[in-house]
């Protein structure tokens, strides 16, 4: 016989994969990012993945929906060709330090800084 | 001047980006508070200035067999489902409205993180006390 609390552990896990799926494609389009740190538990949570199997997977998902978001605020005649080149320049640069800096420097410290920023720039949302 | 700064712009939120730290949550309140990009456009340049790190990363992670694809592929169909309900609820909210929702989203995940940061932090700890004793 199958306990009950394991099939309630299971279905929280499917509604787990089903709401951060649609939150992370909503919150991609509405605020043109932010979707990832949804993905990654939908992954880890909802589907059991390693949290490094997680992130790279998470990737693969965010991939198509950011072009999808991409195209749909072009077609809405939100772009800017020479800030988006110029900002993606950086970005490439900046992807393959941090890529380089993941290996190297523990990530504890800078995470802090980094969600405290994040809680404070929501502040600034706010008011 | 202020190319060399959404340059920099680029490289921070690149560089959070590459750590899995998800930079793009930071490009665009940088690219608003700080370089007064209005908001829309945040959104788009914070999308496209994602897409490349992401394919080079994106193909690393298949080669490398890293990817749960049949996972990714569930996944994926909900958050179109998120994207489509998205697209066609955006015109009807005001950027009032979209930029609070952003606070909010920021300061929940923000402070639910900093949480697991420093549960993490005295899990290892505490169980580092109980081999010692």
């Amino acid at each position: 016989m199958v306990k009950k609390g394991e099939v309630v552990k299971k279905v929280a896990k499917k509604a787990a994969t089903v709401l951060l799926g649609v939150l992370a494609g909503a919150a991609n389009i509405l605020f043109g990012g932010g979707g990832g740190m949804l993905a990654v538990p939908a992954l880890q949570y909802g589907a059991e993945v390693d949290e490094k199997r997680a992130h790279a997977s998470a990737i693969e998902v965010m991939l198509p929906l950011s072009v999808a978001s991409a195209v749909a605020y072009t077609v809405r005649g939100v772009w800017d060709v020479t800030l988006g080149l110029t900002v993606s320049a950086g970005a490439v640069v900046g992807g393959a330090i941090g890529a380089l800096l993941l290996k190297k420097v523990p990530k504890g410290g800078l995470s802090l800084i980094f969600y405290a920023v994040m809680v404070y720039a929501g502040i600034r949302f706010l008011v | 001047m202020r190319i060399v700064w959404l340059l920099l712009a680029g490289v921070v939120g690149g560089v959070l980006g590459g750590m899995g730290l998800g930079g793009g949550t930071l490009l665009i309140p940088i690219l608003i508070f700080l370089l007064d990009v209005p908001y829309p456009l945040a959104a788009w340049v914070n999308l496209v200035a994602f897409l490349p790190t992401a394919l080079v990363a994106g193909v690393l992670h298949a080669k490398n067999k890293m990817v749960e694809w049949r996972r990714v592929g569930v996944l994926l169909a909900f958050a179109a489902v998120g994207v489509l309900i998205g697209f066609f609820l955006a015109p009807a909210l005001s950027e009032t409205v979209i930029r609070r929702a952003f606070g909010i989203f920021l300061i929940v995940f923000g402070s639910c993180s900093l949480f697991f940061v420093f549960v993490g932090y005295f899990k290892k700890k505490h169980d580092k006390r109980n081999i010692l004793h």
